[in-house]
């Protein structure tokens, strides 16, 4: 059974009063104004699935327990959410005090509910009690690239206390795994080469612990002094070579036009629909109308056979925000990002632009 | 056939098409003209006659832009951004609706020639 994320109903979380959310297996995109919740959508499930591989891994083979759940699942969403404590994250609102989630999977033995008080500490309740474990870590990719940073940060983030999300910590676990072999790598050499050609070279991580971008011809350039965008890219060539995004698992990425220029949107635009198509369940949040364009571009010129996708407009409600969903991205309401381009073509005719 | 001239502009239509300046229309001016004066809208509206009594409707809007030169807007509106709004706002009538201009018209059949030009040929 698919281990891909289904539903995800969400009650009285942060700016959320009620979202239910219907998943693509494939490709899923938020889309919404700043500070309409896109990322906590990401950041949410991605901390269940995350929680849910994270005890799996210490308790298997036997299936997650409640206890440790509870546990597991309350420090996630404090390490990657950072509020003060856990109760933070539920509204008050409506005389209801709880924040209640619920998640099921196309393997339902996947499924779990759970609930906390907004005077939760650092527990929550699990009502539902997942029966077997997710088997593998998603990836979450923050806005900013993370390769500079990599040498020494995990280590550094585990010893110490330090105020960035566990979204990097755990990014930056997964792209120092080791290459993936055997009969993945066919896959590899299918996926990375497009990549490549972008970034002109291709990512190394030299014994000393640090990323290089490899140039032929040229050598070897230290990742801070490559191109930002370049780095982003490489961030997923690296996960895509490491197995990380290959068959099975899931990518949350925050924003992925952050710090890119058209052209390189269009060469992410590819690679997410590349990564679909490679069996990983994506979320993507995104204010671009440029990325959504390149999106459904592909989108209705795949060769890969079509891609199921699932849209989601996150809007201003009486309390907090509402979500709406469809199939295209013309189902889901307003576009703030189209409303201000028109917005700024009268602005500009107004101001004698086109006299 | 019928010729509509709205400023530089000279439309004609042939003879299975019905098509009217919108705010000559009595429905705009008693209905709409007073409430919205000022604002901008269409200027001409056109139906084919075999699209009477269908039970499904193609959209068309045409739209002429000025003329500028800036290296910010190659054209004040992107069509694209006129297009995909039009998608959200008629999705129920017509998924796929079409914007043209002068340049690309996508072999619809009125036909559009400037002024000035035409008052050069005769």
């Amino acid at each position: 059974m698919k281990t891909t994320l289904k539903r995800l109903h969400i009650t009285n979380m942060t700016v959320l009063s009620e979202a239910d959310l219907q998943l693509s297996p494939q490709l899923n995109v938020i889309a919404g104004e700043n500070g309409a919740g896109k990322s906590h959508v990401l950041k949410l499930a991605y901390s269940i699935i995350a929680a849910g591989a994270e005890t799996g891994a210490k308790l298997a083979p036997e299936p997650p327990t409640k206890s440790a759940l509870s546990r597991a699942v309350a420090e996630k969403l404090i390490g990657v959410f950072g509020p003060d404590t856990l109760g933070r994250l539920a509204t008050r609102r409506r005389g209801r005090e709880r924040c209640e989630v619920e998640a099921a999977f196309h393997d339902s033995r996947l499924d779990i509910s759970f609930d906390f008080a907004s005077n939760s500490k650092s527990e929550v309740n699990i009502s539902k009690v997942p029966k077997a474990s997710v088997p593998k870590s998603p990836v979450f990719l923050p806005t900013r690239e993370l390769l500079s940073i990599y040498p020494g940060f995990v280590s550094v983030y585990d010893s110490h206390y330090l105020e960035f999300e566990e979204t990097w910590r755990d990014a930056c676990r997964l792209l120092g795994a080791p290459l993936a072999r055997g009969p993945r790598e066919a896959r590899v050499r299918k996926l990375l080469p497009p990549l490549e050609e972008s970034m002109g070279g291709s990512i190394v991580l030299e014994k000393s612990g640090r990323f290089y971008l490899k140039i032929p011809g040229q050598g070897s350039m230290e990742m801070p002094l490559v191109a930002e965008g370049l780095r982003k890219l490489g961030m997923i060539a690296r996960l895509i070579a490491t197995g990380a995004l290959l068959e099975q698992g899931y990518l949350f990425w925050d924003e992925p036009e952050t710090n890119l220029n058209p052209r390189l949107i269009k060469e992410v635009a590819r690679t997410i629909l590349n990564v679909c198509n490679s069996g990983i369940q994506v979320f993507v949040a995104t204010h671009s109308l440029f990325l959504m364009r390149e999106i459904d571009i592909l989108l209705h010129s795949s060769d890969e056979g079509p891609t199921k996708a699932r849209f989601f407009g996150l809007h201003p409600a009486d309390l907090g925000y509402r979500v709406e969903q469809g199939d295209d991205v013309d189902s889901i309401g307003r576009l703030d990002a189209l409303e201000e381009e028109l917005s700024q073509s009268d602005r500009y005719l107004k101001a004698g632009g086109a006299a | 056939m019928t010729a509509i001239r709205e400023g530089e502009l000279a439309f004609s239509f042939s003879a299975d098409w019905r098509a009217g300046k919108y705010d000559e229309w009595a429905f705009y001016r008693n209905q709409l003209g007073k409430r919205l004066q000022g604002t901008k809208g269409a200027d001409i509206v056109a139906v084919a006659r075999a699209a009477l009594r269908r039970s499904r409707l193609r959209v068309v809007l045409h739209i002429e832009q000025p003329r500028i030169s800036s290296k910010l807007f190659a054209r004040p509106f992107d069509p694209a951004n006129v297009r995909q709004k039009m998608r959200q706002l008629l999705k129920a009538i017509d998924p796929h609706p079409c914007v043209v201009d002068m340049q690309r018209m996508s072999g619809l059949a009125w036909r559009v020639t400037p002024e000035e030009r035409r008052e050069a040929a005769l």
